[in-house]
């Protein structure tokens, strides 16, 4: 019985251990991504541009939004809860606590998305009032290249 | 025996269904924190200035660190991961699994002293052991957002 509780808990350390790497080097739905929006420039071709609203998907399927809403940089969080993935193309985010809007405690979202390339996330989410799909774009935050000069 | 696992795996659970809540409501070291200066306002005050740094130390000892590069852009990036071990009610330890920006402190240990100024501020010193001295910084909870009453 010892072995087995002692094998049961040297998997939960080792599945913590690798948690974070999970996390920072995943190339799937899992990772800390940055809302995007996607605008003509004025020679008419299509620019990413980067907003300061972030999630994070972490491995053991909980998430957290958080994002700058002010130009003092101020953060704050505005809601987490679970997620489930339902399909390669589908999956379920279960709002425990949403401070912004406390009507959406314990709501569920329906929610589309396709990985346009390991770092860039399209996603939909279904909007119940004007029964329509609402599109988003985010993309991953990665590890930062090796700093060589610092001046 | 079965019963046993089955508790251990319920616990494991349990933990991971309030692991979020345990992060952003947190009054302890666990939380996500941004990174400040304090500067002088023109009156003279002590002003805290936010910069754009966010340690994450989650609840089950792991940490990561990212920053927003460009204020222009707002390009952001991981900078490094590992765990964290609380050695006491005023020190831990920072493990770094993997450093990106400075790949020569992977596998590096930092002694750290910390003190809680209120809930949603924290004063830490990390030793430099070049310089051997301690170095002081300045972290700010980002603490759950107030909800929207007026939508323009």
């Amino acid at each position: 019985m010892k072995k087995s509780i002692f094998t049961v808990a040297l998997m939960v350390v080792t599945c913590m251990a690798f948690a974070q790497k999970d996390l920072i080097e995943s190339k799937s739905l899992v990772g800390i991504w940055q809302q995007a929006q996607v605008r003509k420039t004025t020679d008419g071709q299509s620019k990413i541009i980067n907003t300061a609203v972030y999630k994070v998907l972490n491995a053991d399927n909980s998430f957290v939004f958080f994002s700058i809403s002010s130009n003092e940089l101020n953060t704050n969080v505005s809601h987490w809860g679970t997620y489930k993935i339902t399909s390669d193309s589908t999956y379920t985010e279960s709002v425990t606590r949403h401070y912004t809007s406390p009507a959406l405690d314990k709501s569920e979202s329906q929610m589309r998305f396709k990985l346009l390339d390991e770092n860039t996330l399209f996603m939909q989410y279904y909007n119940d009032a004007n029964k329509m799909w609402i599109p988003e774009v985010w993309l991953r935050v990665t590890p930062r290249t090796p700093v060589t000069n610092i001046n | 025996m079965k019963k046993s696992i089955l508790t251990v795996a319920l616990m494991v659970v349990t933990c991971m269904a309030f692991a979020q809540k345990d992060l952003v409501e947190s009054k302890s070291l666990v939380g996500i924190w941004q990174q400040a200066i304090v500067d002088k306002s023109p009156d003279g005050q002590p002003k805290v200035i936010n910069l754009t740094t966010y340690k994450v130390l989650n609840a089950d000892k792991t940490f990561y660190c990212f920053s927003i590069n460009n204020l222009n852009n707002l390009n952001s990036n991981v900078i490094h991961f590992g765990s964290y071990s609380i050695t006491s009610d005023s020190t831990f330890t920072e493990s770094v699994t993997k450093h990106y920006a400075f790949p020569a402190l992977d596998n590096s240990e930092s002694l750290m002293r910390y003190k809680l100024l209120d809930e949603n501020m924290l004063l830490m010193q990390y030793y430099n052991s070049v310089n051997k001295q301690w170095v002081p910084e300045i972290w700010v909870r980002v603490t759950p957002r107030k909800p929207v009453t007026n939508i323009n």
